[in-house]
């Protein structure tokens, strides 16, 4: 994968996750249940179609790069709350930010800024 | 247009999946509009081909940025951007088509994350008014930013005495000003003379304010030097030559109320110090005086130049203008760059000059002559508003098309100032012709009297000689280095132009083009050029920032 492909998976990447994740979830209102919550992750995980297609098109050369891995390790800590019985949504949110947040340090780290 | 409270805010989504639809379905107050069946345009053709007809019954556009839909149906972004980039980016190439036709139509990009690309692709649209970004939101902020969006854009055309006009830069900066003007901190008011910030301190900032002590305007270009300090602080008897009597300084006797410097930039280098620390204690101690005055106003400072560039010439003080609070300084715009608003001003001010004792004086005379009521107005008619009558409650001024388009070209270099005078002007000459005839027995019976188009040419043609540009100096210094090829040292020239100027128009493209290239329209263009030159308008902000 080039340096520009890999920067632009990481924008889908970021796109994705703040309009089919983070957006639904932030907007719930506050008196959503449990069941709401999960329901939004899931539906959510769904359509983020970018990380999946990032990981098809580059995982395995990409393995060893420290971004990736940060970003895959973000990525199975959010995941875990899709299938969790006690859904905590500062903790979503937050989990879902990290994530957010690996992408950036990484797209920033392959755009040399 | 009033703003409804109650009713909901009416919002155009424009999204190529459901998602934003199903999760903004469920806000209140928010209605989705119905096109073609769905909750929202798929694309920017579909959003484009619906505003056509329907712009007025849209209060806010929430426009996704990336679309995933065929070639056929994607707006150009840019001259050779691939159809993934242009994909991507769609939203911006939607909102600068919106930005084209709808200038006053809100939107609000929705983007979570800190999109760092969207940064530099929408630079040339991000910074204009009724333009915003979602960010990062919860459900009340997204309800407060759509409906702040629809009150800024429905505000009235005129209130508490000023013309804020259809222009969207005004329109934002009453919004601006209704927040600071409520504000503990000081408000930096920055403009070309004759832009109306010494209006806008007194009729609206003081209001708004909610201090209900006095307003005192005091006009430091017209106070000598050695008088700055007794003027602003105070003095007791004899603590300076011709001093006879103790004198209340400007912040005492502005105690409780609003406080306006205008052009704060001849405030000796000596004595900002003396500002600064009144700023940071609160307290005045004036000349000659053992003890201090707690002193409470809220200070408005105006000045007709960038401080930001005297700061940087070393001709005021940083540490006074970090005080002065310039992360809210307002520019208010040039007349020139309100055409849109002309027509509405024009009108106004010929009203408001039909107030003044001489205008006042003929029009009464006039208009007795002709049968209108005692105390009838005067009206500016324009353009289409000729075909029809003369309504009679006032006596009507027309203004034949071609003195028109000259007033529609005229760049106003004394901004509202001379407007006024021009209004005046029209209206003292017409009025006294008609007068004149009146008197030699000449029946005017019409209601509308013709303004001479000679007259109004002339009158545009010896306006003040002022510089028509904003006050950007463009030298700029280089240091030129040996390089390789001349081609490279050019560049390396340029580079150093282009970000001298970058900082000189604090960011500002479209002023950047308007120096370069005579048109501020062509801000894209010199966006291009700083790319191809290798500078990254992100870097140049965050450089300048720090």
């Amino acid at each position: 994968m080039s340096r520009e492909e890999l920067i632009e998976r990481l924008d889908d990447l970021l796109h994705d996750l703040g309009k089919h994740l983070l957006l639904p979830v932030a907007l719930l209102p506050a008196t959503a249940t449990a069941d709401d919550l999960r329901a939004a992750i899931a539906a959510g995980l769904r359509q983020v179609a970018a990380w999946h297609a990032f990981q098809a098109a580059g995982a395995a050369a990409l393995a060893n790069d420290t971004g990736f891995r940060r970003v895959q390790a973000t990525v199975a800590a959010a995941l875990v709350w899709a299938d969790a019985v006690d859904v905590d949504r500062a903790q979503v949110q937050a989990d879902f930010a990290a994530v957010g947040q690996a992408v950036r340090a990484w797209r920033l780290q392959v755009a040399g800024d | 247009m009033t703003e409804r409270r109650s009713d909901p805010v009416r919002v155009l989504l424009v999204d190529d999946g459901p998602r934003y639809q199903q999760t903004l379905a469920a806000l209140d107050n928010v209605q989705l509009l119905s096109i073609d069946g769905q909750l929202r345009a798929p694309d920017g053709k579909a959003a484009l081909d619906w505003l056509d007809g329907r712009r007025a019954e849209v209060d806010v556009v929430l426009l996704d940025v990336q679309f995933e839909v065929p070639d056929d149906r994607l707006l150009p972004l840019e001259v050779g951007a691939s159809p993934r980039k242009t994909r991507r980016f769609q939203g911006v190439a939607i909102l600068r088509e919106i930005r084209r036709r709808w200038p006053d139509l809100p939107v609000v990009l929705l983007t979570e994350w800190q999109d760092l690309s969207l940064a530099d692709a929408a630079a040339d649209v991000s910074a204009t008014p009724v333009t915003y970004f979602a960010g990062a939101v919860d459900a009340d902020t997204l309800r407060i930013r759509i409906w702040s969006a629809r009150a800024e854009a429905t505000q009235p055309l005129e209130d508490q005495g000023v013309l804020w006009g259809r222009d969207p830069a005004m329109r934002a900066l009453r919004h601006r000003l209704a927040v600071l003007a409520r504000g503990g901190l000081p408000i930096v008011l920055e403009g070309e003379t004759g832009t109306g910030k010494s209006h806008l301190a007194r009729a609206f900032i003081h209001p708004n304010s909610g201090r209900r002590g006095p307003f005192v305007a005091i006009d430091l270009a017209t106070v000598p030097a050695e008088l700055v300090p007794a003027t602003l602080f105070g003095a007791l008897r004899g603590s300076y030559t011709g001093s006879v009597a103790d004198r209340k300084g400007a912040f005492e006797v502005a105690h409780k109320g609003t406080l306006f410097l205008d052009e704060i930039q001849n405030v000796p280098l000596d004595i900002q110090k003396q500002l600064l620390r009144v700023l940071q204690e609160g307290r005045v101690q004036p000349l000659g005086a053992v003890a201090e005055t707690e002193v409470d106003v809220k200070l408005v400072v105006a000045a007709n130049v960038a401080l930001a560039d005297l700061v940087a010439a070393g001709r005021f003080r940083r540490d006074l203008y970090m005080r002065l609070s310039p992360a809210t300084r307002v520019t208010v715009p040039a007349l020139r760059d309100r055409r849109q608003d002309y027509a509405l001003l024009l009108r106004q001010l010929t009203a408001a000059c039909a107030e003044r004792p001489a205008v006042r004086a003929l029009l009464g005379e006039v208009a007795s002559g002709m049968g209108l009521r005692r105390g009838a107005g005067l009206r500016l008619v324009v353009g289409a508003d000729m075909r029809h009558p003369p309504a009679g409650d006032a006596l009507e001024l027309a203004m034949p098309d071609a003195a028109w388009r000259a007033i529609t070209q005229h760049p106003f270099p004394g901004n509202l100032r001379e407007m006024a005078m021009l209004a005046e002007n029209l209206a003292s000459f017409t009025l006294f012709s008609a007068a004149e005839a009146a008197r030699a027995g000449v029946e005017l019976h019409h209601g509308r009297l013709q303004i001479d188009s000679g007259l109004v040419v002339e009158l545009l043609s010896t306006a003040p000689a002022v510089e028509a540009v904003a006050p950007v100096d463009d030298r700029v210094p280089v240091r030129v280095a040996p390089a390789a090829t001349l081609g490279q040292c050019a560049v390396a020239v340029e580079r150093q132009v282009m970000e001298a100027l970058f900082v000189r128009c604090r960011g500002d493209l479209g002023a950047m083009a308007e120096l370069l290239l005579g048109d501020r329209g062509r801000a894209r263009a010199v966006q291009l050029r700083l790319n191809q030159l290798g500078l990254s308008v992100r870097h140049l902000r965050a450089d300048g920032d720090r």
